[in-house]
């Protein structure tokens, strides 16, 4: 997501993008202004935000570090004000809820500790606008497309080792996705519209849901993971209760080594939760602010699927290159 | 919502808009499809999740052959997702032949166009879980399927049409999560709807009558009701509710329960290919969506019109499986196994000759002998099918020496004679128990015999090898006897029809003389085609799901029945009206 948002900021005649990264952190990008800082502290926060108008908060990585990073940024904000802080959040902060959910949904059980971060960092966001900053927070869903790995990606890598498929009465529920491109663009919408101070937005796509089932044999035939394997329940089950925790700790072990690609993906309780809910997320308040118009289901399906087929080719870097991509 | 008839105050009426009599393919279709319609849909279904025994047991009646007609309570499961919980998942649809009337099939032709039922078969697909709606071989899997015998050019038959499988889907374990969902919707398990009260002119039914095992007796009140319950409990139900139709509900004519009929199929012939055996392929492929597809051959149009007979396929098939001299370990295999097989899946496995000590001792040795392969087919057995969900349809062992016996499936032409009637015994819950008649009349086994003679030219002069009746096969009429009627296809019982003299249903499936009552499912064919049933029942549920919709958003109207209904009857007495009889006492159209 931030790699589109950057490039998308700097083809905006409007903007001169800045990443913000960790010391540690390897990313650059050629012709493209770096500051690095310590994130949890908001001294070096607020020397890295001088002269800087908007900040957009992509944070990503470990949940425990999001309230800390977030307090550090509101805190650094308010010894130097920014025009805006977008926040970009996540649909997790809905929890369990069911049906159709608009921004005013409050959360419901269960709230697995990367919700509860989420949540955390919001609460922190909306204290921020209270005592007088402008921030706006960005709700995405399942962020689709090119470069997006846990649902583009992650999803073609399990597609294509036939663990993931056809689901049965578990891809029934609907599939809120957002195209990485349609997210940037709310994103960079959010960044200046007038009378949005401290107001929350939804991103996802607002063409007709497909179900997770029409969603994932669509991919599926889109990068050639056919035939589509049906996935049972109780296989579904193994994969979550039993083998997602052996991988999960053979990836601790293996990412220390450097082997961290060797190791397969994981279809996490989280992951297989997001299948399991059946829930709408409502796009009616940012189609109406924002005006997006969201790329077609089938043409974002067959773009990610040339993209991540451009991964593969011989010469091409490979989807566990990008897996490994550090979190900028 | 998903609740329990026991859990009804007995003596209450459950009011509701549509009520739906039975959760298997077409009432769970029927109930999904009206989702968002803003009708409030109470589906009975009269058994629970699983099998019980004791509600099985409600399925028993007896037959008039037993060589024929299995026992009514195989097949068919009274249970939520009904038959579809034990279906082998064979989606073919209709051919346009099958809708039009044919000189020479007395009583054929469909009230409707094929385009009618087509236009939800894509739908019907997606329900069924069998893929894209694509049946034709050279473009359902990329590139084309393989053929089934290099070279073959028939004249008579086509080899482009292919039959596709479902999971299979067990509708009740499919669709369960998104029924219980639904707000609109009322699953009740262990409703056994023993009888429709009608209003005293006749014309609309009032209460569904529901009782429990248990004794738990209540109503339903519905603006409208669907017998979604199979053809042999369709008529069951129809004719045992009595009070104000002495002859039961849409029987005024005496057709219900008439024009029965199930698939003409077995196995024939010896067919011996001489070509390398990578020239044949009975196999099954996968489409992208990973649905397994097979080749058919399929009777033209055209040969069926100039010979004046029924639709018919053939498919290549492994040789008899209880003859030993098959010498193929697998099939001898599943021959020893036979008493774990279920009654619906070994009948064909049961075989009228004794089965000697010397058959045995061969079958034996021919596991022994083939071990490997046994094995390798087991293990395929058991990781394409048993444990997998979607599931390798059937047995498929290549034979020695490129010899197959061929299967064939033909249409049963429409028999009036042919029928379900309510018997002398009563179930448990007082409701009289059926006696099925099933009969097949000359033109099925001239359908039979001619499209296998018919393929037998086209072999001969493609030259590519030779198809032979076996000795025991000769009288053709004797291998469908041996056969008897191909179980689980009921079909045409309340026939669709125009004109109510000669048909229990309108061409929306409501049942003649009623406002209100319809019947969804195979009962409402009038003719039964070479393909399996259950595609078309869903189709035609989903055409029923709109005709309701819509009707249900008309604007009232004042409707006038023409004729009293017949006077009432004592319910002991059954009725048993013959068709000539009938012309005086039943509805206008």
């Amino acid at each position: 997501m931030a790699t589109r948002l950057i490039a998308a900021l700097a083809s905006n005649m409007s903007y001169r993008p800045i990443l913000l990264a960790e010391p540690t952190a390897s990313a650059t990008w050629r012709h493209l202004e770096t500051r690095r800082c310590n994130p949890e502290s908001s001294g070096e926060f607020a020397e890295a935000l001088k002269g800087v108008d908007f900040v957009v908060n992509c944070l990503g990585g470990k949940p425990q570090r999001f309230a800390a990073v977030t307090q550090a940024l509101c805190d650094a904000a308010r010894s130097s004000p920014p025009q805006r802080i977008v926040h970009l959040s996540s649909m997790t902060v809905y929890g369990g809820a069911s049906g159709v959910v608009d921004e005013a949904t409050r959360p419901e059980p269960p709230l697995n500790r990367y919700a509860e971060a989420r949540i955390r960092c919001e609460a922190l966001v909306r204290q921020y606008t209270a005592d007088g900053g402008d921030a706006v927070i960005v709700r995405p869903s399942c962020i689709f497309g090119p470069g997006s790995d846990p649902w583009a990606g992650r999803v073609a890598r399990l597609l294509l080792a036939r663990r993931l498929g056809d689901l049965g009465p578990l891809g029934d529920g609907l599939c809120n996705l957002v195209h990485v491109d349609d997210l940037v663009a709310i994103m960079i919408a959010a960044l200046a519209a007038p009378g949005t101070m401290g107001e929350t937005f939804n991103a996802t796509a607002d063409w007709p849901r497909p179900t997770w089932n029409e969603f994932l044999v669509r991919f599926a035939r889109a990068i050639g993971a056919t035939p589509v394997e049906r996935i049972s329940a109780r296989r579904m089950a193994a994969e979550e209760k039993l083998l997602a925790p052996a991988l999960r700790g053979a990836a601790l072990v293996a990412n220390r080594i450097g082997a961290g690609r060797f190791v397969s993906d994981a279809m996490t309780p989280s992951f297989v939760r997001v299948l399991r809910q059946r829930i709408t997320v409502s796009a009616v308040k940012t189609s109406a602010r924002f005006g997006i118009a969201h790329m077609p289901f089938e043409q974002a399906i067959d773009e990610t699927a040339r993209w991540w087929n451009s991964l593969q080719a011989p010469t091409g870097r490979t989807a566990d290159d990008h897996r490994a991509e550090p979190v900028r | 919502m998903i609740s329990d008839a026991r859990s009804i105050v007995h003596g209450t009426t459950v009011e509701t808009d549509v009520c739906i009599v039975g959760a298997g393919a077409a009432g769970i279709t029927l109930a999904l499809e009206l989702l968002g319609s803003g009708l409030r849909v109470m589906l009975l279904e009269a058994g629970g999740t699983a099998e019980e025994s004791r509600t099985q047991a409600l399925y028993e009646g007896d037959v008039a052959d037993a060589s024929l007609h299995s026992p009514p309570d195989k097949y068919r499961q009274r249970r939520f997702g009904g038959s579809t919980t034990i279906w082998g998942g064979r989606c073919v649809p209709f051919d346009p032949l099958d809708f039009e009337t044919r000189a020479w099939i007395p009583h054929s032709g469909w009230p409707i166009r094929y385009q009618d039922v087509a236009a939800h078969y894509a739908k019907a697909n997606a329900i069924c879980e069998a893929g894209h709606c694509t049946y034709d071989a050279r473009h359902a899997v990329a590139g084309g399927m393989r053929p089934v015998l290099r070279d073959f050019a028939p004249e008579d038959f086509t080899t482009d049409r292919i039959e596709r499988f479902s999971c299979p889907t067990d509708f009740g374990r499919r669709y369960r999560g998104r029924l219980a969902a639904a707000p609109s919707v009322q699953v009740l398990l262990h409703a056994n709807c023993t009888r429709l009260i009608a209003s005293a002119d006749g014309g609309r039914v009032e209460h569904a009558v529901v009782q429990t095992l248990g004794g738990n007796r209540f109503q339903v009140a519905a603006t409208r009701f669907v017998l979604a319950t199979g053809a042999l409990e369709a008529t069951r139900l129809l004719l045992a509710s009595r009070d104000v139709h002495a002859q039961g509900i849409g029987n005024g004519r005496g057709l219900v329960g008439r024009h029965y009929m199930c698939h003409i199929a077995g196995t024939i012939g010896t067919l011996r290919i001489d070509r390398p055996a990578d020239h044949v392929w009975q196999g099954y492929e996968r489409d992208e969506d990973g649905v397994y597809c097979r080749r058919r051959i399929s009777l033209t149009e055209a040969a069926q019109r100039r010979e004046a007979i029924g639709n018919a396929v053939f498919r290549l098939h492994h040789p008899r499986i209880p003859d030993p001299r098959h010498r193929t370990g697998a099939l001898s295999a599943i021959f020893l196994a036979r008493r774990l097989i279920s009654y619906e899946y070994g009948k064909r496995l049961v075989t009228n000759q004794p089965v000697s000590s010397g058959d045995w001792l061969r079958h034996v040795a021919n596991v022994a002998i083939g071990a490997p392969a046994t094995a390798r087919f087991l293990w395929h057995w058991m990781r394409d099918r048993v444990f997998a969900e979607r599931k390798f349809p059937t047995v498929i062992v290549r034979p020695r020496e490129n010899l197959f016996s061929l299967d064939f499936n033909a249409e049963q032409a429409p028999n009036p004679d042919s029928r379900v009637r309510l018997g002398e015994q009563t179930d448990a819950l007082g409701m009289p128990r059926l006696f099925i008649d099933w009969r097949y009349s000359e033109i099925d086994v001239r359908t039979v015999a001619t499209a296998f003679r018919l393929l037998q030219q086209d072999v001969s002069r493609s030259a590519l090898g030779e198809l032979t009746v076996d000795p025991d096969e000769t009288d053709v009429e004797a291998v469908i006897r041996r056969d008897g009627a191909y179980g689980g296809h009921h079909i045409g019982t309340t026939r669709m029809s125009s004109d109510p003299a000669t048909g229990v249903v309108d061409v929306n499936s409501r049942v003649f003389g009623t406002h209100n009552l319809y019947v969804a499912g195979s009962a409402v064919f009038p003719t039964s085609s070479q393909a399996n049933p259950t595609l078309t029942i869903v189709a035609l549920a989903i055409r029923l799901a709109r005709h309701i919709e819509a009707d249900a958003n008309r604007p009232p109207q004042v409707i006038r029945r023409s004729e009293p209904a017949v006077p009432v009857r004592p319910p002991s007495v059954q009725a048993e009206p013959a068709l000539a009889a009938e012309t005086a006492s039943g509805f206008e159209p």
